[in-house]
């Protein structure tokens, strides 16, 4: 098996990319990432203070690292499982989720193979990009997808005609960057900013870390990427926030456990993975554990009994119903549970749990007084998968709603169901006055289904209106921001901005139809004094006397003032 | 001819059960060494004003079967009594009636747990009566009565879950929720057992949570709207309901002395016979 030649003319070819080579050339990924880690945040135009795209891609990438552990393993299957599995935990924001999909499909591509030559690799390459793409239910061009697609397209055609890993790899970060140029082409958002997309540039670097393994170049720790990305201009909203979020999914997401498989585990993986999508089967000889999306549960069921009994088993209809079929219920287990907790008689303690991503410890406190387990996070730090996992793990419930509360966490959110043995749902809350709203309406007592339903439809009855300071100058929506300006964004789009909190927060009511609502909600932050946002609620109660204002200490960051109308 | 029987939970108003020929057995409310006969001694008015400067809360106990064989030795020998109560879960109230009603065997006296309380209660009592007046006989009041226990329901909205929990009908726990944010507890009564609903935030959001259970149960028969110290909150609610429903002919009501014990002051109701059960 070969390792990293030395540079230059003379080194020889290396043909078979194993383990060692793969887990060197990922470390230079993660060292060139981290000395481009703020190009690919200046690349996240959208001027509010949020998760950024680079730190999301490191911290991901950071986390598949680190599950590799010190020692070297020659066998690319499994440290490509391996790493996988770390991108999978560490996952934040959009861009980290969509990475981590990345590395899944490289490591379905990569199969059972011990190591690749330069067909195997492009392969697996395509593999990466098809499993990234089923990440996203509706996946946008001139975005990281389109990145990874082009980079396996060049690498499919390079393996007709060279056996050099190097030269394949050379070939793909050429293709990378060509389609990061790209990009602003593809997607308005990006051509108006004069930007390209920061997770597609992300994921270019990722590449360029990579080849300079490969070709045994030292990487500098704080050099730029080969091509620095365009300025920002004006009106810029990044790619990684065009990308449209998964709301459902599609078919059916069928889990069960197969104790003692009658087949080898490899076989059963091998063939269960083709009978349908975003496979997840894990596990060893002992316990399999599988997690497939299908448009026939039916038949991927009657094929998997072929192994033996199947336990926990769970077919989730990705859009509508979700069905326990648990062996162990007793035959009338359909009898669906009543609308809420008996206070006489039965404890109203909840079934179904819930965990809810928050910043600021007012908003923490209203949360966990709402039953709600808060994994600390949110508008600038997103949190991982595990973050999400750990809290989910730690719920006393079997059934847990996530309640992202932004929606760059929501895509990490939806991976958590795959991970954990308990069922799961995301109520897609991109606010945290939705979060609440949707907390509102749990029920204690009924199921999964009902609950997620019922929430989800709780989050189309708040309004919210952020307050918060530019963190760049640009121009959107027409609008003039200068670093530093308040801005105003009402359900996440940027209406307002000027020189005062109080002035961007009164352009934003008037904005709306005051007269729909009853209750207005002014969460402080953690900067405003009391008395300034006593005089707020002061100001707001003269200008809409009809309306019932509340103030609650929010204690967010960088947020001065939150607000909630329902 | 038949005559209906209530306790004083029913809060059916004092001339309603006049013209109907309604009897009220009262319970008894207690601030402390003082006990007041329900709606006797002690009306809303002064109930709530006492209620206010309590620094300790009131307690509330069942009508002795003493009281209810008074009541139902004044109706004359010959007629048969229907005996309309607060559901068992909640007072022991129903439990007097039958031992009064054992200890007078020449009485033809037939115990009708209503499953539910204030005008839930109260709405089945019109029923009887009015069926009654109606010219039905004995057995059809009964069979009509229990045929509208499964349907009747009260839901309510409190302005603080403080007096329930101090009540002791919810446990603490539940009682903890949503103080921070100020929100509307709403509970469910149905036979017999309360439950919690998902809290509302504002009026409306609360009108529009009793909206869909009346429209999940196929509509309402009769709907009353109750209130405690708060007529205002009162009228929105009924004319959300008469605007969402589009129905009229809602009856209105306050909630006594014993309920407003338990539900506090700013408590507002939906009492209503569900056209389907469950």
């Amino acid at each position: 098996m070969s390792s990293p030649a030395p540079a230059g003319d003379t080194r020889t070819a290396i043909t078979r990319c194993d383990g060692v080579l793969f887990r060197r050339s990922l470390m230079g990924s993660l060292i060139w990432l981290t000395a481009n880690r703020d190009k690919v945040n200046q690349l996240n135009v959208f001027p509010v203070p949020d998760g950024d795209t680079g730190t999301n891609m490191l911290l991901t990438l950071e986390s598949a690292i680190e599950e590799m552990g010190p020692d070297e393993n020659s066998d690319l299957s499994q440290v490509a499982a391996t790493v996988a599995h770390g991108a999978l935990m560490g996952a934040r924001g959009n861009s980290g989720v969509i990475l981590s999909q990345v590395l899944r499909g490289f490591s379905q591509g990569v199969g059972s193979h011990a190591s690749v030559d330069c067909k195997q690799l492009a392969h697996a390459f395509e593999e990466a990009t098809a499993v990234a793409y089923k990440g996203v239910t509706k996946p946008t061009e001139g975005t990281i997808l389109t990145v990874a697609r082009k980079v396996s397209e060049a690498a499919v055609v390079k393996a007709q005609d060279t056996e050099d890993i190097a030269d394949l790899i050379q070939s793909v970060v050429s293709a990378a960057q060509r389609a990061v140029d790209d990009t602003p082409s593809q997607l308005a958002v990006l051509r108006e900013a004069g930007v390209v997309d920061a997770g597609g540039y992300g994921l270019m670097v990722i590449l360029e870390g990579f080849l300079k393994t490969v070709k045994g170049q030292e990487i500098p720790t704080t050099s730029r990427a080969s091509r620095a990305p365009a300025a920002p201009k004006e009106t810029a909203k990044v790619g990684a926030h065009a990308l449209e979020t998964p709301e459902e999914g599609w078919g059916f997401c069928t889990e069960f456990l197969i104790e003692r498989p009658a087949k080898a585990f490899d076989v059963v993986r091998a063939e269960l993975t083709p009978m349908g999508n975003s496979a997840v089967i894990v596990g060893d000889d002992q316990l399999v554990r599988v997690h497939i999306h299908t448009l026939d549960p039916g038949g991927l069921i009657a094929h998997a009994t072929s192994y033996g009994p199947l336990q926990k088993l769970k077919v989730e209809d990705m859009t509508r119903q979700h069905h326990d079929i648990l062996a162990q219920e007793p035959p009338d287990a359909d009898q669906v549970p009543g609308p809420a907790a008996a206070i006489n008689g039965h404890s109203a303690t909840g079934q179904v749990g819930v965990v809810a991503v928050a910043a600021g410890e007012g908003f923490r406190r209203i949360f966990e007084e709402l039953g709600a387990g808060v994994v600390e996070g949110g508008q600038t730090m997103n949190p991982s998968t595990e973050d999400l996992l750990e809290a989910v793990t730690a719920s006393s419930a079997d059934e847990v709603i996530i309640l992202p509360n932004n929606k760059n966490v929501i895509m990490t959110a939806q991976q958590v169901s795959s991970l954990s043995d308990k069922a799961i749902k995301v109520v897609a809350s991109r606010t945290v006055p939705e979060g609440i709203s949707a907390l509102l309406n749990l029920d204690p007592a009924a199921g999964l289904e009902q609950n997620s339903a019922a929430m989800a439809s709780a989050l189309k009855g708040v309004q919210t209106i952020e307050v918060t300071h530019a963190v760049r100058s640009t121009s959107v929506n027409g609008l003039k921001i200068r670093n530093g300006d308040m801005i105003a964004l009402v359900n996440g789009k940027i209406t307002r901005a000027g020189k005062d909190a109080r002035e961007v927060m009164d352009g934003a009511l008037e904005g709306l139809k005051i007269d729909a609502f009853e209750l207005l909600t002014i969460y402080a932050g953690a900067e405003v004094p009391d008395t300034e946002a006593e005089e707020v609620v002061g100001h707001v109660r003269e200008q809409f006397p009809k309306l019932e204002v509340q103030l609650q200490r929010g204690e967010q960051e960088h947020y001065p003032y939150i607000l909630s109308l329902e | 001819m038949t005559r209906i029987v209530v306790d004083s939970t029913c809060d059916l108003p004092e001339s309603r059960m006049r013209e109907l020929g309604i009897e009220m057995v009262p319970l008894q409310v207690h601030f402390g060494d003082e006990a007041f006969r329900d709606k006797i001694d002690l009306d809303e008015d002064a109930f709530f004003k006492r209620l206010e400067k309590a620094t300790q809360l009131p307690t509330t106990s069942q009508p002795s079967p003493g009281d209810f064989e008074e009541v139902y030795g004044r109706i004359p020998e010959g007629e048969p009594i229907v005996s309309i109560h607060i559901a068992h879960q909640l007072s022991g109230t129903i439990q007097s009636a039958k031992l009064a009603a054992d200890a007078m065997p020449g009485r033809e006296i037939h115990i009708i747990d209503s499953g539910n309380t204030t005008w839930a209660a109260g709405l089945l009592a019109l029923e009887a009566a009015e069926a009654v007046q109606a010219g039905k006989d004995l057995n059809e009041v009964i069979t009509h009565v229990e045929g509208l226990v499964p349907r009747v329901r009260l839901l309510a909205v409190l302005d603080t879950l403080k007096y329930v929990v101090m009540g002791g009908r919810v446990s603490r726990v539940q009682g903890a929720i949503g103080g921070l944010l100020r929100v509307k507890p709403m509970l469910l009564l149905v036979d017999g057992v309360i439950e919690r609903m998902p809290p509302a935030r504002t009026w409306g959001q609360a009108g529009q949570k009793i909206v869909q259970d009346i429209e999940a149960h196929g509509g309402a028969d009769r709907i009353a709207v109750i209130h405690a110290k708060a007529p205002e909150a009162g009228q929105t609610m009924k004319k959300t309901l008469e605007d969402s429903l589009g129905v009229d002919g809602i009856l209105e009501g306050t909630i006594g002395p014993v309920i407003g014990t338990h539900s506090g002051p700013g408590a507002v109701g939906v009492a209503y016979i569900a056209k389907q059960a469950g």
